[in-house]
C-alpha cells in the first residue's frame, strides 16, 4: 500500500483513492469475518442472554457450575460458610423446634451413646473398686491410695491398667504438621503441635542413623517408641501418619484391627484435602471420629477360680439391703436404750408407779399410777430424754401417794397458809407455827384433817396476828409524868385510854388463844436529882400505872411492876427538851403458848 | 489456623537457639547450650490480617563433624540462613547450608541474619559483604538475641516471603 500512495498522479488520483478504500475495506472485512467471525456469531447469539438471564437457565447450571467448583478449590465454600451461618442462626432465632427436630436424628443417638459410654466406664470402675475392696491386695492398694493421696478406684485401675491409649495424633507426614489430635481425657493439648513436630523429627533421625549405619531402605520407617511404661506406636500412610501414645503394653490388635484401618480411612476419604494441604488442618477435623476409634484401653479380667463368685453387680443391692439393716438396727437399738433410760428415769420419779411398759403398733407405751402433783411424764420426756414424744404413748391413772413430801405438799396446796406459817409434818402429825390471822387459824383446824395422809393438827403453835400486833403498840406506848411525880404529865389521857383498851383485848385474845401474856411497866426517870430517889420515884410511876389497870379490872396477876430510875434513859441526853421523854413508862409483853400435851 | 514450618539452620553456636528463645519466649540466656537433633516451638504470627502458627525447628548446628540433616528439613515452607556477624566464617558455613537446601528441598523463602550485632567490636563481617549478599537478591537482617534487635524482624520477613509465596 505504501508503494501505491507514493505515486503522484492529482487528476486519477481521487478515482483510485476511491478504488483502493473500497479494496482496502473489503479486505479489512474479510478479515475481520475471518478473525473474529466466530466469535461474533457466539457473541450474537449470546447478546438475549446477556441482557436477559433466565432464572430457569441458571437453575439447570448452578448445581453443576457449585460442584465443578467445589471440586477446584476451597472459594465457594468460604464465601458461603458467612452466609450458611447467619441463615442458622436466624432459623434458630426464629423457630428453634424446626432446628431441632432436623438435627434430633444425629444428636439422638450421639447423646445415647455417651451416656452409655458414661455409664459403662463407671460401672466398670465401680466393679473393679468393689471386687478388689476386701481381697489382702486390695488391702494393699487402699493403703497405697491413703498414702499418695488419689482415690481408690484410681489406684485400683492404675494397677488393673493392660493398656491404654492416652493420645492420637494425625500428623503431616513431610512437614510434621499436626492435623488433628484427640486425648482420652478430652484435654486440648497445648504442645501438640511440638510433640508432634519432635515426634516426625524422632522418626526422621531414627530413619537417617539406621540408614547411614546399616544400609537400610531410607523408606523404612520407626514404628514404635518404648519409655517406662510409656509407648508410641506409628502408623504411617503416604502422606500421614497416625501415632498413639499407649500407657501399658497394647496387643498387636490395635495396630492391625484399629491404626491401620483407621490411617487408610483417613487418606481414602481425605484424599483431596491432602493433596490440597498448605498447613490448614481445619480440614481435617472430619477426621477426630477415626482418631477416637483408636482410644482404646482394656484392664485386667477377674482372675477366676472356678469356685462360686457372686457377681460385682449382685453385691450393689445386697450391699445397699445390708446398709438399710444396718441402719435399722442401729435406730432401733439405740431407741430401745433411751426408752429403757426413760422408763429407769421415770421410775425413780416421786408420785409415779408404773405398771406396764412394751411396745405396741410401733411405739413405745408405759402405763402406771401418777400423783397429781409429780412430774409430768411428757414433760420429762421432752426435757430428758432424745427419744423423739411421738414414738411415746402414756396412761395415767390418778393416785395419791402417802410419801411424806408429798402430804405436806398437798396439805399446802389445800390449806394454803400465809408466808408467816411453817407447816411440818411428822408421823401423819401437822405442825403448823408461825403468826396468822385468827380466821386461817381456824380454817386449818377445820381443813387439815381433810388433807389425804394427815392423821392430825397442831395449830397452837399460831399466835394470832392481833395479840402480836397489841403486844407490838403497848411496847411502843410511853406515857409520861410530871418532874418528880408519878402523875400524867397535861394531855395523856388519851394515851391512858388507848392503854387500858388494849391491855383488855390483848388479855382478852391471849385467853381465847389459852396463851399466857405477861406484862411488865417500866419505870423510868430523867438523869436530875440523886439516884435513890431516882429509883423510888420509877418504882412509884410503875407501880401507879400497874394500879390504874388493875382499877380498870385487869388481872393484876399477869403484871409486874418496876423502877430502873435513870439507868436506862429512852433518850441519852438528860437536858430539855428531850429529857421529858425520860419522865415515862414503858411496857414489856411476853407471850407463852402452853405446855405441849404431855403423852401419858 | 494455617501452619507453616520453618527451619533455622546455620553453622554452630551462631545464636540459632536463642533467636527462637528470644522470639517465643522474649528472653535471653547467656548460657551457652548445644543443641542436640532438633528443638521445635511454636508461636502465632500476623501477616496482613491473617494469623499463621509457625511451626519452629531449630536445628542443630553444623561443624566439621556434621551436617546439618536435610532430613528434617523435610516440608519445610521457608527458613532462617543464621550466620555469626563475629565470625565471618560463619557466612561461608550458611552459603553451603543454602546451597544444600535448593539441591534437596529447591527454591524455597529464606532470610539470612546476621546475628550478635550486639557485639559491634568483634564485628567481622563489612558491608561489602552484606552488599554483595543483597545484590544477588538476598534478603538480609542484622539481629542481636540478646537485645531482641531485628529477631521480630527476622521471623515477620520470612513469615510474610513464605504467605506471599
Amino acid at each position: 500500500m505504501g508503494t501505491q500512495s507514493s505515486k503522484p498522479q492529482p487528476s486519477s488520483s481521487a478515482r483510485l483513492t476511491e478504488l483502493e478504500r473500497k479494496q482496502e475495506q473489503a479486505k479489512i472485512s474479510e478479515l475481520r469475518n475471518l478473525l473474529l467471525g466466530p466469535a461474533r456469531v457466539q457473541a450474537e447469539r449470546l447478546k438475549p442472554y446477556l441482557d436477559k438471564v433466565e432464572p430457569k437457565d441458571l437453575s439447570r447450571a448452578l448445581p453443576t457450575a457449585i460442584r465443578l467448583r467445589n471440586a477446584q478449590d476451597q472459594v465457594l465454600t468460604d464465601s458461603l460458610m458467612p452466609i450458611v451461618a447467619a441463615a442458622l442462626k436466624t432459623a434458630v432465632k426464629r423457630d428453634p423446634q424446626a432446628v431441632a427436630d432436623a438435627i434430633f436424628p444425629v444428636m439422638a443417638p450421639a447423646i445415647r451413646q455417651a451416656i452409655a459410654t458414661t455409664f459403662n466406664q463407671l460401672i466398670q470402675s465401680l466393679d473393679r473398686s468393689l471386687e478388689h475392696s476386701l481381697s489382702l491386695k486390695g488391702l494393699r492398694w487402699r493403703l497405697e491410695a491413703f498414702r499418695t493421696g488419689k482415690s481408690f478406684a484410681e489406684v485400683v485401675l492404675y494397677h488393673t491398667l493392660l493398656f491404654r491409649v492416652e493420645y492420637v495424633f494425625l500428623i503431616h507426614r513431610e512437614t510434621g504438621l499436626l492435623l488433628q489430635h484427640v486425648s482420652r481425657d478430652g484435654g486440648e493439648g497445648k504442645n501438640a503441635e511440638i510433640i508432634a513436630g519432635m515426634m516426625t523429627a524422632i522418626k526422621s533421625a531414627w530413619q537417617d542413623f539406621m540408614h547411614d549405619s546399616f544400609g537400610n531402605d531410607p523408606n523404612a520407617s520407626l514404628s514404635e517408641i518404648h519409655v517406662s511404661n510409656l509407648a508410641i506406636w506409628f502408623e504411617q500412610g503416604p502422606q500421614l501418619v497416625l501415632a498413639c501414645v499407649i500407657r501399658g503394653s497394647a496387643p498387636e490388635e490395635l495396630r492391625t484391627n484399629l491404626m491401620a484401618p483407621a490411617i487408610e480411612a483417613i487418606h481414602r476419604e481425605q484424599a483431596e484435602e491432602i493433596a490440597r494441604f498448605d498447613g490448614d488442618p481445619d480440614p481435617f477435623v472430619t477426621t477426630r471420629h477415626r482418631l477416637e476409634s483408636c482410644l482404646q484401653q482394656r484392664y485386667e479380667k477377674p482372675e477366676g477360680d472356678g469356685g462360686f463368685r457372686v457377681s460385682p453387680r449382685l453385691l450393689i443391692p445386697l450391699a445397699v439391703i445390708l446398709l438399710a439393716l444396718v441402719t435399722w438396727a442401729f435406730f432401733s437399738i439405740r431407741d430401745k436404750l433411751r426408752w429403757s433410760d426413760y422408763v429407769k428415769h421415770l421410775e425413780a420419779q416421786p408420785g409415779i408407779v408404773i405398771t406396764e411398759t412394751g411396745e405396741r403398733n410401733g411405739k413405745f407405751f408405759v402405763a402406771g399410777l401418777r400423783d397429781p402433783m409429780a412430774v409430768d411424764p411428757d414433760r420429762l420426756l421432752r426435757e430428758t430424754s432424745m427419744l423423739s414424744p411421738s414414738k411415746v404413748e402414756g396412761r395415767w391413772e390418778a393416785y395419791q401417794t402417802l410419801r411424806p413430801d408429798f402430804i405436806l405438799a398437798r396439805a399446802k396446796a389445800i390449806l394454803a397458809p400465809p408466808d408467816s406459817v411453817t407447816l411440818t409434818l411428822k408421823d401423819g402429825m401437822l405442825d403448823a407455827t408461825g403468826s396468822a390471822p385468827r380466821q386461817w387459824i381456824s380454817e386449818a383446824r377445820r381443813l387439815a384433817l381433810a388433807v389425804p395422809g394427815v392423821t392430825g393438827f397442831r395449830g397452837n403453835g399460831v399466835i394470832d396476828e392481833e395479840i402480836l400486833q397489841l403486844k407490838a403498840q403497848m411496847e411502843n406506848e410511853v406515857p409520861r409524868f410530871i418532874v418528880g411525880t408519878s402523875q400524867f404529865a397535861a394531855g395523856q389521857t388519851e394515851t391512858r385510854d388507848r392503854l387500858i383498851a388494849d391491855a383488855r383485848r390483848l388479855f382478852a385474845l391471849a385467853d381465847a388463844s389459852s396463851l399466857n401474856v405477861r406484862m411488865t411497866v417500866v419505870g423510868h426517870t430523867d438523869e436530875t436529882g440523886p439516884a435513890e430517889l431516882n429509883d423510888r420515884l420509877s418504882q412509884e410511876r410503875a407501880a401507879s400505872v400497874k394500879a390504874l389497870l388493875v382499877a380498870a379490872g385487869l388481872d393484876g396477876g399477869r403484871m409486874d411492876a418496876m423502877g430502873v430510875g435513870s439507868r436506862e434513859p429512852l433518850q441519852a441526853n438528860s437536858g430539855a427538851p428531850g429529857s421529858e421523854i425520860n419522865r415515862s413508862v414503858t411496857f414489856r409483853v411476853a407471850l407463852e403458848g402452853p405446855a405441849p400435851p404431855r403423852k401419858s | 489456623m494455617i501452619g507453616k514450618k520453618i527451619c533455622l539452620l546455620g553453622a554452630f553456636a551462631v545464636g540459632k537457639t536463642s533467636l527462637v528463645e528470644r522470639f517465643v519466649k522474649g528472653n535471653f540466656k547467656e548460657k551457652y547450650h548445644t543443641t542436640v537433633g532438633v528443638k521445635i516451638d511454636w508461636k502465632i504470627v500476623k501477616v496482613a490480617d491473617q494469623e499463621i502458627k509457625l511451626i519452629i525447628w531449630d536445628v542443630a548446628g553444623e561443624d566439621e563433624f556434621q551436617k546439618v540433616k536435610m532430613s528434617n528439613l523435610g516440608g519445610s515452607h521457608g527458613y532462617l540462613l543464621v550466620a555469626d556477624g563475629t565470625r565471618g566464617a560463619t557466612i561461608e558455613t550458611a552459603y553451603q547450608v543454602h546451597q544444600r537446601v535448593i539441591e534437596a528441598a529447591g527454591a524455597i523463602p529464606f532470610v539470612l541474619v546476621l546475628n550478635k550485632i550486639d557485639l559491634t567490636d568483634e564485628w567481622e563481617v563489612d558491608d561489602a559483604t552484606v552488599a554483595g549478599l543483597v545484590d544477588r537478591g538476598w534478603d538480609v537482617i542484622r539481629s542481636s538475641a540478646m537485645t531482641g534487635a531485628g529477631v521480630e524482624e527476622a521471623f515477620a520477613l520470612i513469615s510474610r516471603k513464605i504467605v506471599e509465596k
